[in-house]
């Protein structure tokens, strides 16, 4: 049975989020131009839109969270979880597969 | 606006059933970001007002960001998802930490009742004291 589509364009900034904590531990502010820099400004998410996100991935176990005092503020540094390298995972395969159909139909000749 | 009232902010959260420790962490996460905003805005070259109202437009409507927020269902309070529980085990709740509360009390105010303690233990000893001189005064008077 073909697997269904999860609400993939909702899970974009979920799976660019994980992807980019993968790689280092980041906070909110530096989350946002990071997404900017890495898909070349092609995804622009709002300033405050990643702060339910964080706490709701943070919620279910993909991530954990730590206050930093960096210069005179104190920051709150997200980072991987297992459990969230896991989910990592399963987004980028979701993702790979979903591009691969979205591909193959648009080089499709439409009349085939 | 210069500035976002995080303050109202707040008040929506937790009107809108978010547990208390998010809704502190996500005003404390917004202040820190609108400062951020407001140091980027300034080495763009604005200044003062200008550079946080512009930060503070960049930052977003936060009655918009509340209502996200309150699209989370896993973010609400335990006391607001089961409201007729709640009401139900905080009153138990209370009642069983009743005998605790003094112990408590006396732990989170331990310097205050050993000055306390002392300055009566103290003044006891100085009445005491009067009270002896006097009556030796009359004995052996």
């Amino acid at each position: 049975m073909a697997q269904s589509n999860p609400p993939f364009m909702s899970g974009v900034p979920e799976l660019l989020l994980l992807r980019l904590l993968q790689q280092q531990e980041m906070y909110g502010y530096d989350l946002v131009r990071a997404i900017r820099r890495v898909t070349g400004e092609a995804i622009s998410l709002g300033e405050g839109v990643i702060y339910p996100i964080l706490h709701s991935l943070e919620r279910n176990g993909s991530l954990k969270s730590k206050r930093k005092p960096v210069g005179g503020r104190t920051r709150v540094y997200y980072s991987l979880t297992r459990k969230g390298r896991d989910r990592l995972d399963q987004l980028q395969n979701d993702w790979r597969r979903i591009q691969g159909g979205i591909t193959t139909a648009l080089e499709t000749p439409s009349n085939a | 606006m210069h500035e976002p009232d995080f303050e109202s902010v707040a008040r929506q959260l937790l009107a809108s059933g978010i547990a208390p420790g998010h809704v502190r962490r996500t005003v404390d996460e917004l202040r820190d970001h609108f400062q951020d905003l407001v140091d980027e805005t300034e080495s763009d070259g604005l200044t003062g007002n200008e550079a946080r109202d512009r930060a503070a437009r960049m930052l977003g409507e936060m009655d918009q960001f509340v209502a996200r927020m309150g699209s989370h269902d896993e973010l609400k309070s335990w006391a607001f998802k089961h409201p007729r529980l709640a009401l139900v085990v905080y009153p138990l709740g209370c009642l069983a930490l009743l005998p605790a509360v003094p112990i408590i009390a006396g732990v989170a105010h331990a310097n205050e009742i050993a000055r306390w303690g002392t300055s009566f233990l103290l003044a006891g000893l100085f009445t005491a004291g009067i009270l002896l001189a006097m009556q030796l005064s009359i004995v052996l008077g």
